[in-house]
């Protein structure tokens, strides 16, 4: 399986605030520094009109890392289709893979804040229809590597029966994982193979490198507090039918628990178990010191990448 | 007058390599389009190959919602460290949409976030600005630059056929004031050919 890092989101939180232009300029350097260590990927995350600045133009982002690195692959994880024009997105994501060498991976996605959608003039009611028409005007005539960023069979399904990337999000446990990717395949089997090849499966995971025990609950509490970059979005959203103040702490319990913590070999071990071509690694949280997150990339290409060379799926993503 | 360099009809390649040697040269802006919804693309690009030039983007507003095209200018204003500039070749509507929205202000509800990293991106509309074809005779190019400084422009975009050290010298130099003392830049064409 190859290995990746995200989520890049360019926020200037409430936890860790900081300079916007510094945000971006550290974005390079990132690309820079996974490219040299040996990390297949960096992937980026989409929101709009977040109080935090969280990225809402992924397209130009993705761009600049791009063209400060020669190997590195950069992706979107993800870019909220229904949102967009997507002959626009086509496009442009055409127009990255011929500029930097076919490194450009769009990893979809279908968003659910309702003022995500009101700031657009688009109805939130119609983002179904809208993911749908997308996804098809991109797999008729395939830009590029195309995923489609999942939390549910239905999602998994819209996704294998198009012969499209699966990119299973953050905190499921294994035998979420596996049934999202059981549906994914059984979509594509049933729609006759689209493409002959079965497309790539991904995987975000909170995961941290350390080794003494104070590094370990450190990272966690990182983990933790970055819930509340998704407890804010999920407030500001006023109709998902969760109250995120009153269950703040059972999430965030949630989040930890999920997230995988240890030496390189405890995450490799755990890691190696997951039928997949792809994990993105998510550090990108807002409260580690940037000398820590730096560090964990760092060990992230130089300890963990060679110990899962030859786990998982090989071969779709060489 | 400040000089900025048309680009809008290099190849990509050529855009680079122009974009770069303007940003060694002090000339004020270079002028990048492409194709439309990719245009903030080659901007990103330039942002992280030059230091100084600003980046001016002719994008044509009917593809994305003005918020989204707010949205990407801003990023591209962040990633070239305050060197945005939009020009947009749209009806005035959206680009007044744009450009309040680049400049800070709350527009049908909508704040941008991130704001743009200078205090207002100058969004313009393509017809706030002239774009000359240079012959690359000096003789003639010296007199429209003249004449277009003389009736009070500010800015200029100009397509260059020859070496840009030409423009830089002769034309940029002599856009930028009145009294342009001619002899300097003869005298350099001989001391540093």
């Amino acid at each position: 399986m190859k290995i990746g890092i995200g989520l890049w989101c360019l926020q200037s939180t409430a936890t860790a605030p900081r300079s916007f232009t510094q945000a971006y300029q550290d974005l390079l350097a990132d690309a820079q520094l996974a490219e040299r260590v040996g990390v297949h990927s960096l992937w980026l995350s989409e929101h709009h009109g977040y109080y935090d600045g969280y990225c809402p133009a992924l397209l130009p982002a993705a761009a600049a890392a791009l063209s400060v690195t020669k190997t590195l692959q950069v992706g979107t994880g993800v870019l909220l289709l229904p949102l967009q024009n997507p002959e626009r997105v086509r496009v442009a994501t055409a127009e990255l893979n011929a500029r930097f060498d076919n490194r450009f991976h769009l990893g979809t996605g279908m968003g659910y804040r309702l003022s995500e959608f009101e700031a657009m003039d688009l109805a939130m009611a119609d983002r179904v229809k809208r993911m749908n028409v997308g996804l098809d005007v991109l797999a008729a005539n395939p830009p590029g590597k195309l995923w489609v960023g999942v939390t549910s069979p239905a999602a998994a399904r819209r996704a294998g029966r198009r012969g499209l990337g699966l990119f299973i999000s953050g905190a499921f446990s294994k035998t979420v994982v596996d049934s999202l990717i059981d549906a994914h395949r059984q979509a594509w089997d049933d729609a006759g193979q689209p493409g002959g090849t079965p497309p790539p499966v991904g995987l975000l995971r909170n995961l941290w490198l350390a080794n003494a025990a104070t590094e370990r609950r450190q990272a966690l509490d990182w983990v933790r507090s970055s819930y509340l970059v998704y407890a804010g979005l999920g407030w500001g959203a006023d109709d998902t039918g969760v109250d995120f103040v009153a269950q703040i702490e059972q999430s965030m319990d949630e989040v930890e628990a999920s997230a995988i913590v240890g030496t390189a070999e405890q995450v490799a071990d755990e890691l190696a178990q997951y039928d997949v071509d792809l994990v993105v690694c998510r550090v990108g949280y807002d409260e580690p010191p940037r000398s820590a997150l730096t560090t964990v990339v760092e060990r992230i290409g130089t300890e963990l990448v060679p110990l899962l060379s030859d786990a998982g799926r090989t071969g779709v993503l060489a | 007058m400040r000089l900025g360099l048309d680009l809008r009809n290099e190849s990509p390649s050529a855009v680079v390599d122009r974009a770069v040697e303007a940003d060694q040269l002090g000339l004020w802006a270079v002028l990048v389009g492409g194709v439309a919804g990719t245009e903030n693309l080659a901007i990103a690009h330039l942002a992280t190959m030059t230091d100084h030039v600003h980046l001016a983007v002719w994008l044509s507003g009917n593809l994305l919602h003005p918020v989204a095209l707010a949205e990407e200018i801003a990023i591209t204003d962040h990633l070239s460290q305050r060197r945005a500039l939009a020009i947009i070749d749209g009806d005035e509507t959206l680009t007044e949409h744009v450009r309040r929205l680049l400049s800070g202000h709350i527009v049908d509800g909508v704040s941008l976030s991130p704001p743009p990293a200078q205090t207002a991106v100058p969004v313009w509309s393509a017809s706030d600005f002239s774009c000359v074809v240079m012959t690359g005779e000096l003789a003639r190019d010296r007199d429209t630059i003249d004449s277009y400084r003389d009736r009070g422009h500010t800015h200029l975009f100009v397509s260059w056929p020859g070496p840009l050290r030409t423009l830089a010298r002769h034309l940029a130099t002599r856009a930028a004031t009145v009294n342009f003392p001619q002899i300097t830049a003869d005298h350099a064409d001989v001391i540093a050919p």
